[in-house]
């Protein structure tokens, strides 16, 4: 029989300036953070004497040091942070090899079907942190949960040095008066929006008509109703040093919001020739190409399209990006522009009879050469004028 | 009454040879139907897709004419079940049958026999006639290289056209998918219809290949063209074919005609390497490397997460050194359809269609595949 599926979350506690505490003990127990090096920098972490002077990730190193004077800044070290995070890495993919690395400090694991080899979830959760104490002398709090999501709350929940596990059928009395903003993917403005519709927690969340939520959110309002009941089958994509890049993509912020056809037209072809020249670069065709459009009001969307043959220039990916385009009416104005092509191969392409390819790729060579030497834009097609 | 009478085996060898062409499109209910219609002692089963359709001729022993319209996989079904013996099937109320075989009595739902679309006419008299198993063995050596998905340029069509062969009339069928082609020529009186060539879906023709399996060996065949549609006489059987409108490729123009590197290969032993070098080839690209030197093919594969295998053969070949990749499955298909114990592989460079075809003693040969390389 198969286990329920067990995710693990782990998340490593003030991370960067948990590493200098433990190469620094003298700064153990005071207020300190990791900073940037240049002078208009910011905190990039900080410990957790630090915080209950409201001093977190992201605020400015002159605003820190005026909530607290005292406050120790050790210089960020970034190549130290990825060695030691690596190392944490290799320490999870002992006990199950499929680990998704969602940033340098916090990973997914499945654990679903390593739970047959060791005993129980709780049983993991303590190996990791004591192997990660023991190793790295730092401290992490572990989520277990069904699914991702939760696995994440779990985790977020109980810091710092935490453990908790969510079970299936305490979901619902978890979520019943959890703050909305509490889940990872609801940010402050989703949250008010939320709010302005009387949704406060994530019970109410579930409890909230799909229609509603679909008709004032669009597609993510599915998303947002099972979030609030607790659902998530985002699947976790193990992570390998050697894997190949999945897709490639840019996205532009337009200089205005607009639906003056041209003017996307143009940014189309610009963003499609982008992403030709970085796949030629790279050695890689691709066979999807993905159209993401977001409007001014933020709401975002993607359509995608499988071509029959793979390729990797720039006014194929156009033709089919602009399809794609064209396909969709478009309410309101829009804001950004993004063009992905992914189900990427690198070289081994089978050459087609009819379609005299071969010329058309020596002139793509030619232009890349051009560019490459001469920059950018140097030459491109008349059409992107 | 409305009535007819007939031989179990009969029924159901017309009803197996009609089934795949029913039921395909489920839009239109009746086109999952098979149409009867008894008269003259004879019965005739229709089945239709809209693009392909096909009439079978049984013998029966008819007491009074009458049309039906019934599920073909339900009729199929229970025909199959019956014991051997005669069958008895009567036309009753609101388009219903009434079956009965000895003990067992079967009442089927029909729909109104008048609805179901008709066949296209045609006069048998404008039939021309070719030997059964030459277009059969045209057809084999030719449909596995169309292409099952539509496109552009309808190269899921299988093109027949008039061709002179050695100055005398011949056929020509020509299949590609865009990545490699098959063509061949037969000597045949001429065709009517086809002196510009038509083009026949490749479902359509694998159905006529289907009944050609089953007819007498030495039948001929009778085949007609008009302006839409192309038809098959083959024994009792007869085969419509919706004709595909549009473009095919200008495929005489990439016929290579300058490829000098001449390799003349043993077959069964190069199929066989084949084969085992492709079981190490990615399961998407099935690319395989062949090097080419002085009377030697080394073969190559890698797959990402496997490993690599090599293996070398000897051939006839005095050029210079060669490499180009190919998809294994595309030169394994060509294989399949030569029938000579050598096989000439011609190749210009690393880039450009390569031509493989059975080695015959008299000169340029009748059959042909042309594979273009993969860039590895």
């Amino acid at each position: 029989m198969r286990n329920e599926r067990t995710i693990f979350h782990i998340d490593m506690d003030a991370f960067f300036i948990s590493v200098e505490e433990r190469d620094r003990p003298w700064i153990r127990g005071k207020p300190a953070a990791v900073c940037g090096s240049s002078s208009r920098s910011v905190i990039t972490s900080a410990n957790y004497q630090a915080r209950p002077f409201g001093i977190h990730a992201g605020m400015s190193v002159k605003e820190a040091k005026r909530r607290c004077p005292s406050l120790i800044l050790v210089e960020g070290d970034h190549s130290k942070y990825t060695e030691t995070a690596s190392r944490i890495f290799t320490i999870l993919k002992g006990f199950t090899p499929l680990v998704e690395v969602a940033s340098i400090d916090e990973a997914y694991l499945d654990i679903t079907d390593s739970l047959l080899l060791f005993c129980s979830p709780l049983h993991i959760a303590q190996g990791i942190k004591e192997r990660i104490r023991k190793e790295e002398g730092l401290t992490c709090s572990i989520g277990i949960a069904p699914n991702k999501m939760l696995a994440k709350l779990g985790s977020r929940l109980k810091k710092p040095d935490g453990l908790m596990v969510i079970h299936k059928e305490e979901i619902g009395e978890i979520l019943k008066d959890l703050p909305v903003e509490k889940l990872h993917g609801i940010g402050p403005k989703l949250a008010e929006s939320l709010k302005s519709l009387g949704i406060f927690t994530c019970g109410e969340l579930g409890r909230t008509p799909l229609t509603l939520l679909t008709k004032r959110f669009g597609v993510i309002g599915e998303r947002l109703k099972e979030m609030g009941l607790g659902k998530d089958e985002t699947p976790l994509i193990p992570f390998d040093q050697k894997e190949e890049a999945k897709s490639i993509g840019h996205s532009v912020t337009l200089e205005e919001d607009t639906l003056d056809p041209q003017k996307l037209k143009k940014v189309l072809f610009q963003l499609s020739e982008k992403v030709s020249r970085r796949m030629r670069k790279e050695g890689y065709y691709g066979k999807r190409v993905t159209l993401t459009v977001r409007y001014c009001d933020f709401y975002t969307l993607t359509k995608q399209k499988t071509l029959s043959e793979e390729t990797h220039s720039g006014s194929e990916i156009f033709r089919h990006s602009l399809e794609i385009f064209e396909s969709l009416s478009h309410p309101k104005p829009i804001r950004l522009l993004g063009v992905t092509v992914s189900l990427l191969r690198k070289e081994g392409v089978q050459l087609s009879l009819f379609e005299k390819k071969e010329k058309r790729e020596s002139l793509l060579k030619a232009m890349d050469r051009i560019n490459d030497r001469f920059g950018d834009w140097t030459l491109t097609w008349a059409g992107l004028y | 009454m409305s009535f007819f009478e007939i031989q179990k085996s009969d029924l159901l060898k017309g009803l197996s040879l009609i089934q795949g062409i029913t039921g395909r499109r489920t839009t239109l209910p009746i086109l999952s139907h098979i149409f009867m219609e008894w008269k003259e002692n004879t019965l005739f089963l229709i089945a239709t897709d809209l693009e392909t359709g096909m009439r079978e001729k049984i013998k029966a022993e008819v007491h009074e004419e009458g049309k039906a319209s019934v599920s073909a996989k339900k009729l199929y079904e229970i025909v199959r079940e019956l014991p051997e013996g005669r069958i008895q099937i009567r036309k009753k109320e609101n388009h219903w049958i009434n079956l009965t075989c000895e003990k067992s009595i079967f009442n089927l739902v029909g729909l109104d026999p008048e609805e179901f679309p008709s066949l296209p006419s045609f006069q048998e008299k404008l039939f021309s006639f070719i030997p059964g198993q030459t277009l059969k063995e045209m057809i084999d050596k030719t449909v596995f290289a169309a292409s099952s998905e539509e496109s552009r340029y309808h190269i899921h069509g299988i093109l027949f056209i008039q061709q002179k062969i050695y100055g005398r009339e011949g056929l020509r069928l020509v299949a590609t998918d865009g990545h490699r082609l098959s063509l061949i020529d037969r000597e045949c009186s001429p065709i009517k219809g086809i002196e510009k060539g038509v083009l026949l879906p490749k479902k359509g023709v694998l159905e006529i290949k289907k009944v050609l399996g089953e007819i007498e060996e030495d039948k001929e065949v009778g085949i007609y063209f008009n302006q839409t549609h192309g038809f098959f006489q083959m024994g009792s059987s007869i085969v419509v074919l919706r004709l595909i409108e549009g473009e095919y490729p200008d495929y005489e123009q990439v016929i290579p005609k300058d490829n000098d590197k001449i390799i003349k290969i043993e077959k069964e032993g190069f199929y066989g390497c084949l084969r085992r070098i492709a079981t190490m080839a990615s399961e998407r690209l099935e690319g395989i490397k062949l090097s080419f030197q002085r009377n030697l093919l080394e073969l190559t594969s890698f797959h990402p997460d496997f490993g690599d295998a090599k293996e070398e053969l000897d051939v006839l070949y005095e050029g210079p050194p060669l490499e180009v990749g190919f998809n294994a499955r595309y030169l394994l298909e060509a294989l399949q359809v030569m029938d000579t114990p050598f096989i000439m592989m011609e190749l210009k460079d690393e880039g450009s269609p390569c031509t493989l075809r059975p080695e015959t003693s008299r000169g340029p040969s009748d059959q042909l595949c042309i594979v273009m390389p993969m860039r590895i």
